[in-house]
């Protein structure tokens, strides 16, 4: 009869482990594996899994079985048997999970330190990565340029256009994120990378991948960061490219930003920087610009009605005129607010030259007045 | 007779056994009220350790460290308070409460003087962001526990003063004596955090 | 504190029925029915708030709102409002209620304090409210900076809301100092610490961790306050603050407060389990102990809430501290399930909320160690699977635990029965509701869908619905508890002393109890869990009169060696 039980015993646990095992190796939950860490990860969650199924099994197995086995059979006024406990069950069941959790623990420490690179390696490329109301952006490294015409001042005012709203990375290539806020708190998170780190205003973090799997996914923000939080998500995409296919277009954002520091504030530059650069869209609409925004007030026909404003006097920054009025909307938002929109919405800091500098603002400013 | 008086001593008994109870938790009470109010003091201490530690150094560049004196002398003062606020305590369990009056409105006015002293000690610290901000935060706190622990204080005091007290019966008065000892010793803590260290 | 000690005044003309829940009163019964009121009136609001985000989220597009700010105050005033004025303000309300009674007093050891600690709920969840008539708190339960600086948020109600969290703070402090004082100074002649009810222990751990840990949830909001109102600068990074620090002082607070809101719930569930399957608790000693456990480890582990935001060095520690949790929470589900096998079950609607906290609350234990583990969390962390685990740990613990409380002490409370058709409805719903609802989460946060948001990528659009189903089911559910609430309280079958049979004091006196609670000094049960033993059965015979000491024979399996309680003091 003992033997009896005990044999059951080892034969149920041999079956819930059985399962675990089967869960752990089979079931894939999360999405593509895109970056090497990706796989490290998804292997300890895996393993983690498996235990979990079995911890699961005992726990809810044994609580059907007691309903089913220990329920009051009808008729039955009498009490269960009077046992207060069993101090050496009791030991086993606060050892075997302390156990476990050591043991994960152990495990989980070793995938950190292969997914974490704090030293510098040789072919790491490195991006910066900015996050503001409501969008990410990225910053390059500038290609070497060997152009006698290059002043390291002109190289300086091409670097700050070195920036694009999409992430592209070389594939097989380790890349190190070095990320910053704007404003307020975002988190940089691209789940096919299982990355995930903050971006906290006034310090710079960072965050390593290798992406191993071609493809184009979401960057996504984490951290609730405010009224167009939901929309953050869908706007910046990381696209993986093959090595020649990313130096291609490096050359071409050098080349194009060479071209930008010539001439800083003409109208074309401005759409450029507000579709790559300063993420109107996700709160703008604007057709000539494609940006798609819900959140503020349409830019469509804005040189028109910035006529009316200037001739009102609302919201004017820096002369009477109709540029005066956007220039006023970008700077200082808050001094006249389009009817239905509240104040403290469009971002409080562009009129702080280190978040837009003085080329951009104007740049901006030139391209809207063209849009009738 | 007899019968009558048996039944007197047990309602006295009885009477007398809630108060010693009453008087046992509102003891623990206190203790435990100095507990979690000591923890509101140890987190200035924490929010203080964590500001210094994300800058380059304590008070940051370009700050000026605070001068001492001022603090040094309150503090001496309210170390004084704190003993004249024992010897009011002694007092009243000698029920000599000329003196307990005496020493408890000297302690009061020590209290008042470190009050003054304190509000100075503010006016000394310039803005500069996170370090006055701190230093602000801690005199502002202790300034609110200077100001409950004399009302208490105060209170109690005006109770002695129409002898609502007595050597056996003066629970009011310990339980003000001994919030009092319990602000002088936070601002040891805090003169360490603010000052010294 | 002076003035607890004094005799109580007693107002001339006492308010009858209804009318005494609205008043002051410093007896402890009416303050605990006065707590549990008000919380299920949060419950009740903070839940619409949840079907509102639900039905947002049935599809990808926004529908409801017009735009993310009224989203944002969605789910801030949810989760705002079910902590700290539902789940904290109701197992304080147990405690209040249960606490004397189980420990055989007239009532607490300071009334006034505690009825002074109730009064403080009403204008905090008012100010709360108020909200919405200045413009609500928009930045999440979490409030972080700098989007719930004076720069990001504007709007008045985040001062509000900090206002009212400071009430809540401060209530919960005077209400834990009185729950230890009256655990230790007041237990009956015949009580040791070693035969008080799983609940009071309960309790006595929460409070502690109150104790620890709200003064720095009442400093976290002193120096928000501060930013917002006078200029300095703690946390908004514009002028040298640090937006960590926050980070810091709030989960100080917060994650202890899981606890504070889990422990009682436990404490409820050890109660619930032991009664109605008849069969003394099992481990007594481990589940008393294992809540400090739980208390102690409990206040070092708050920095899992930052392992994205934490220095890589900090975030290993912080690691271990967590997943070290599981072990006593994990001696706990054992216990219980121990406390099961061999019993003799009733299903009861409060043994079925009871078995239900036991079958959900071990997954979302399970998930907490996923979320411990620090590669595994930079993919979850801020995602749905955040979001099913603390639901599972709270609805499908605190929640479950807090129905069966209600279903089991209701009796007590009201002096009726509650109909057991209709909870038994209730439950059958609430559970495949609940689990509709949240299990579903899980796999949206793996596949990566971020938590907060209220428009959403399109290929989460079939889990999504499937949780809205699972929240309307919910919302459906709560409708026979509130008729089985109004009709039994009026026609419920009465409900005697002890419809139980407990063997806890609380139920050695009338239902509902007199306003002293006990008309002659009750005589504590040698062994509070005695189910099953002569001594038991002779206990409740006597109607509570008569307390065997504990015989040495033993009962059982023969090959078990048998453990005791201490027979005490």
């Amino acid at each position: 009869m003992k033997l009896n039980r005990y044999a059951i015993y080892i034969l149920v646990g041999a079956i819930f482990i059985a399962i675990g095992v089967i869960v752990g190796l089979t079931v894939r939950v999360f999405p593509v594996a895109a970056s090497a860490e990706a796989v490290a990860v998804d292997s300890l969650f895996n393993f983690m899994l498996a235990i979990a199924v079995v911890i699961f099994l005992i726990v809810e197995g044994g609580i059907i079985y007691s309903i089913i086995r220990f329920r009051r059979r009808p008729g039955d006024e009498t009490d269960g048997a009077p046992i207060h406990g069993n101090t050496a069950l009791e030991i086993t069941w606060t050892a075997i999970p302390a156990v476990i959790v050591f043991v994960l623990a152990i495990y989980s420490y070793q995938v950190y330190l292969t997914i974490r690179n704090p030293e510098p390696k040789d072919n790491e490329v490195r991006i910066g990565v900015i996050g503001q109301q409501f969008a990410w952006k990225f910053v390059y490294e500038m290609p070497e340029d060997n152009d006698p015409n290059v002043t390291p001042e002109l190289r300086e005012r091409i670097k700050q256009y070195m920036i694009d709203s999409t992430l592209y990375v070389p594939l097989n290539r380790p890349v190190r994120a070095l990320i910053e806020s704007q404003d307020v708190i975002h988190s940089f998170y691209i789940p096919e990378f299982r990355i995930k780190q903050d971006a906290t205003p006034g310090r710079v973090s960072e965050a390593y991948f290798t992406p191993i799997e071609k493809g184009e996914w979401w960057v996504v923000c984490a951290e609730l960061c405010g009224v167009g939080h939901a929309a953050m998500s869908q706007i910046n995409r990381v696209v993986v490219l093959e090595q020649s296919e990313f130096d291609q277009y490096i050359a071409q954002l050098y080349a194009k930003a060479k071209e930008t520091a010539s001439d800083p504030r003409s109208p074309e530059v401005g759409k450029q920087l507000i579709m790559n650069k300063y993420a109107c869209g996700a709160c703008h609409i604007l057709d000539d610009a494609g940006l798609v925004g819900n959140i503020g007030p349409s830019l469509n026909g804005i040189a028109t009605r910035a006529e009316g404003h200037a001739e009102r006097g609302e919201g004017l920054v820096g002369g009477t005129d109709a540029a005066a009025y956007i220039r006023g909307s970008i700077v200082n938002p808050n001094l006249y607010l389009v009817p239905g929109y509240a104040a403290g919405i469009m971002p409080q800091n562009y009129g702080n030259p280190n978040v837009m500098s003085e080329d951009d603002l104007e740049a901006i400013v030139n391209y809207l007045l063209t849009i009738r | 007779m007899t019968a009558n008086f048996a039944q007197m001593q047990t309602v006295f008994d009885h009477e007398q056994l809630q108060r010693e109870q009453a008087l046992k938790n509102a003891r623990l009470g206190l203790l435990l009220w100095r507990f979690a109010n000591g923890m509101a003091f140890v987190f200035f201490v924490f929010a203080n350790l964590l500001m210094r530690n994300v800058q380059p150094s304590w008070p940051p560049p370009g700050v000026e460290r605070l001068p001492i004196a001022l603090p040094l002398a309150i503090t001496l003062v309210i170390l004084l308070s704190g003993m004249t606020a024992s010897r009011t305590l002694k007092a009243v369990r000698a029920n000599q409460f000329g003196q307990a009056l005496r020493f408890g409105t000297t302690t009061l006015a020590l209290g008042a003087a470190f009050f003054i002293g304190l509000i100075a000690a503010g006016a000394q610290v310039t803005p500069s962001g996170p370090y006055s901000s701190i230093v602000w935060a801690m005199q502002f706190f202790h300034g609110l526990h200077v100001i409950a622990a004399s009302l208490l204080f105060g209170i109690v005091l005006l109770g002695v003063w129409r002898r609502r007290y007595s050597a056996e019966k003066h629970w009011g008065v310990e339980a003000s004596v001994v919030f009092w000892h319990f602000v002088d010793a936070m601002w040891i803590v805090f003169f360490l955090f603010i000052y010294v260290i | 504190m002076a003035t607890t000690v004094k005799p109580t005044a007693i107002a001339v003309p006492k308010p009858r029925g209804i009318a005494k829940y609205l008043v002051w009163s410093i007896d402890h019964k009416v303050i605990g029915i006065q707590y549990i009121g008000l919380s299920f009136f949060f419950f009740l609001f903070g839940g619409l708030l949840a079907e509102l985000i639900r039905i947002e989220l049935l599809t990808p597009a926004a529908s409801l709102m017009v735009d993310g700010g009224a989203y944002n105050t969605l789910f801030t005033m949810h989760g705002t409002i079910m902590i700290f004025l539902f789940v904290v303000p109701m197992l304080a309300g147990f405690g209040n209620y249960l606490v004397p009674l189980m420990l055989g007093q007239k009532d607490m050891a300071f009334p006034w304090l505690n009825a002074f600690a109730f009064w403080m709920l009403p204008p905090a969840g008012l100010i709360m409210l108020a909200g919405w008539l200045v413009g609500p708190a928009q930045a999440g339960w979490t409030s972080y900076f700098p989007l719930s600086g004076p720069q990001y948020s504007p709007l008045d109600g985040q001062t509000l809301w900090a206002i009212s969290l400071h009430l809540i703070g401060a209530s919960s402090i005077l209400g834990a100092i009185n729950f230890i004082v009256t655990i230790l100074n007041m237990r009956p002649p015949g009580m040791s610490l070693w035969q008080m009810p799983l609940f009071v222990w309960a309790t006595f751990a929460t409070s502690i961790i109150i104790l620890v840990a709200t003064p720095f949830l009442a400093g976290g909001l002193t120096l928000m306050l501060l930013d917002r109102l006078a200029g300095t600068s703690f946390f908004s990074p514009a002028t040298g603050g640090d937006p960590l620090l926050w980070q810091n002082v709030f989960w100080f607070y917060s994650h202890p407060a899981v606890y504070i809101m889990v422990l009682p719930a436990m404490g409820i569930l050890s109660e619930v389990l032991s009664i109605h399957a008849r069969k003394p608790i099992f481990g007594y000693r481990f589940i008393a102990l294992s809540s400090f456990g739980i208390a102690f480890l409990g206040c070092i582990v708050w920095g899992h809430h930052m392992f994205t935001s934490l220095a890589s060095w900090a975030r290993i520690p912080f690691m271990l501290t967590t997943m070290l949790i599981a072990v006593p929470t994990g001696v706990k589900m054992f216990s219980w399930l121990g406390t099961l096998w061999g019993g003799k079950i009733r299903f009861t609607s409060a043994m079925l909320f009871a078995l239900g906290f036991l079958s959900m609350f071990v997954i979302g234990g399970i998930t907490g160690v996923f979320l411990a583990s620090v590669p595994v969390d930079i993919h979850l962390h801020d995602t749905y699977f955040v979001v099913a685990h603390f639901h599972f740990v709270l609805f499908g613990g605190s929640v479950f635990a807090i129905f069966a409380g209600l279903y089991h002490w209701f009796p007590k409370m009201s002096g009726r029965m509650l109909n057991e058709r209709l909870g038994k409805i209730h439950f059958v719903l609430t559970y495949i509701g609940f689990f509709l609802t949240f299990f579903p989460m899980h796999f949206l946060g793996l596949e990566g869908m971020p938590r907060r948001i209220y428009t959403y990528d399109p290929k989460y659009e079939a889990l999504n619905a499937l949780s809205t189903i699972g929240a309307l089911i919910m919302a459906v559910a709560i409708v026979p508890f509130l008729v089985n609430l109004a009709v039994s309280l009026v026609a419920g079958k009465p409900a005697g002393n002890n419809p139980w049979r407990a063997l806890t004091l609380e139920w050695m006196t009338s239902s509902p109890p007199p306003e002293h609670n006990f008309d002659e000094p009750p005589v504590p049960a040698v062994d509070p869990y005695g189910y099953g033993t002569p001594e038991g059965a002779a206990y409740l015979a006597s109607g509570g009169k008569v307390a065997l000491p504990v015989s040495s024979h033993a009962h059982g399996h023969a090959d078990q060696p048998i453990e005791r309680p201490a027979t005490g003091d």
